[in-house]
């Protein structure tokens, strides 16, 4: 019983090993096509990271003119907007195929997942590399450096790395759990990104500035708060309950999603689309 | 004769975005999660804003109400769709479907704008009604002296803000012939509406040299409706408006030339 307890263990953990080994070479074969269009790559990069860079000056300038809220200011924006570019950066730029699912379903090319030896949730979720993801995690790193900078904290970074995976699994689990909505509506890609934004809209505002009701309601039932204000809140105050609060949020969204995803796979009918995919 | 081969003319492009309209009120699920996303936006800025008036009546003479009511103009804005132009003709450059609607006796980008806009017309209403009514609840009424005169300021310069929004696009729309991507594009110049727009902070508490910039910039301009319910609207009214009608010009001209350099560009396959 002992001996088998072991071999499945093996098993899973090598099993594991295996999806992130074919991962690997599809995020190299996706770069290196990506590289091929070298303007449009840096193009890509640098963009998104003016674009962020529009957030954290809109931030600013309104703590410039309200002053510090509720002990929220310009500092803990760096943190705010930092966490979030890096896990949705990271996220997306890894497992972008997330938000491409509703596309999948639609154009019949999910079936080539469904072929495949792989895992399904591994495979389809890393099918795609975004390009846009890089800029903004880069960003992101940038800005979590500079807010160590700040701060003169060097341990925050130990921190935020601490809440990273976490948080990369919330944006993950809520994004596939959205994108699950293909499977039960037709035209869904519209829907699933409107209900992205209800989840991704919050997470770019402080934590401290939301009521007590619409704090529970943004970091449990919709996770928000969890991917952004949450962390900073814990690095602020070095609490080890919210960074356990935190992982406990992101296992059971993973969870969920893992379940939903499998669960509404089973609706899926077959395009018999015909054709060819990297 | 010429009235009716112009009503004729542009009774095509009436039909192509009624059809849109059409097709698109099918779909609840977008139209009730647009709703969603909007509500969850406006109301949490709103919360933010209640949070940081709570202890004082007005900042810089510039009350809760006057910022909730130039924040929600964004809204508005936003709820147009204008913006999506430039995705659509991207998407027909990048698929190759704009070799075969140039063939036809339509204009291609007239026609594109009516369809964007009839397909936006269900969303646009239920946006609109919804962020109305979260405004009316959480900012109150208007904070204006309403006028007939405040009103045709109001509209004309949203008029033009929209007509501005339209050419501005369509220009992002039409480099799709020759980047292989105009999606940066559109990322810069769109976060520079956020900004100068005031999405997040109204432009009445902008540095001088910001509001400048929002002032003469189409990025700002586009969007100088919002500031009808904030500071001195009544003498700021003739500088807004000569900003957008520059602007108008600009970009039309620019987009007419654009148009017509990439149609002799446009490389047809056949297949």
């Amino acid at each position: 019983m002992g001996a088998k307890r072991i071999k499945n263990k093996r098993s899973f953990v090598s099993g594991l090993i295996a999806e992130f080994t074919v991962a690997r070479i599809i995020w190299l074969t996706n770069f290196r096509a990506a590289m091929e269009f070298r303007t449009a790559f840096m193009l890509q990069i640098v963009g998104m990271m003016i674009n962020d860079c529009a957030f954290l000056a809109l931030w600013i300038l309104f703590f410039q003119v309200m002053g510090s809220v509720n002990g929220w200011s310009g500092t803990q924006i760096f943190a705010l907007l930092g966490m979030n570019l890096m896990c949705y950066g990271f996220t997306f730029g890894f497992a972008g195929g997330s938000l491409w699912l509703p596309r999948y379903v639609e154009q019949g090319t999910f079936d080539g997942f469904l072929l495949s030896p792989r895992n399904l949730y591994v495979r389809t979720m890393t099918s795609r590399f975004d390009l846009a993801g890089l800029g903004d995690a880069l960003l992101g790193v940038i800005l979590i450096i500079a807010y160590a900078v700040i701060t003169g904290s060097a341990l925050s970074l130990v921190w935020f790395a601490a809440m990273l995976p976490a948080t990369m699994l919330i944006f993950l689990s809520v994004s596939v759990v959205a994108g699950t909505a293909a499977f039960y509506l037709p035209d869904s890609n519209h829907t699933v990104m409107a209900v992205f934004k209800v989840f991704m809209n919050p997470t770019m505002y402080p934590s401290a500035l939301f009521p007590k009701v619409a704090r529970f309601i943004f970091v449990v039932l919709i996770p928000s708060l969890t991917v952004g204000g949450l962390p900073v809140e814990a690095v602020m105050g070095h609490s080890w309950l919210t960074l356990g609060l935190v992982w406990l949020i992101a296992l059971l969204w993973l969870l969920i999603s893992i379940a939903a995803f499998y669960g509404s796979v089973r609706r899926y009918e077959s395009g018999n689309f015909i054709g060819l995919r990297g | 004769m010429g009235l009716k081969s112009s009503y004729l003319s542009l009774r095509k492009y009436w039909v192509a975005a009624r059809i849109s309209a059409r097709d698109s009120s099918s779909n609840y699920a977008t139209i009730f999660s647009n709703c969603c996303a909007i509500s969850v936006t406006l109301v949490t800025l709103f919360s933010v804003y209640h949070f940081a008036f709570a202890a004082r009546s007005s900042i810089q003479g510039v009350t809760l109400a006057m910022s909730l009511w130039s924040i929600g103009m964004y809204t508005v804005y936003w709820s147009t769709g204008v913006r999506n132009i430039y995705r659509d003709i991207a998407f027909d450059v990048k698929g190759g479907s704009v070799e075969g609607i140039l063939n036809k006796p339509v204009d291609y980008i007239i026609l594109t704008v009516c369809k964007r806009l009839g397909r936006q017309t269900w969303v646009c209403i239920s946006t609109l009604t919804i962020s109305f009514i979260i405004l009316f609840l959480m900012a109150g009424a208007p904070p204006v002296d309403f006028s007939l005169i405040w009103l045709v300021e109001f509209l004309s310069l949203g008029f033009f803000g929209f007509l501005l929004s339209m050419f501005s696009f369509a220009c992002i729309g039409i480099t799709s012939f020759w980047l292989d991507d105009p999606e940066p594009v559109m990322w810069i110049f769109d976060k520079s509406v956020m900004i100068l727009g005031g999405s997040i902070v109204p432009v009445v508490f902008f540095p001088s040299w910001l509001k400048i910039l929002a002032t003469w910039l189409p990025m700002g301009a586009m969007i100088s409706f919002a500031r009808a319910f904030t500071g001195d609207f009544a003498a700021e009214f003739p500088t807004l408006l000569l900003s957008q009608l520059i602007w108008c010009i600009v970009m039309l001209s620019f987009a007419t030339f654009s148009w017509r350099r990439a149609k002799k560009i446009l490389s047809i396959y056949g297949g």
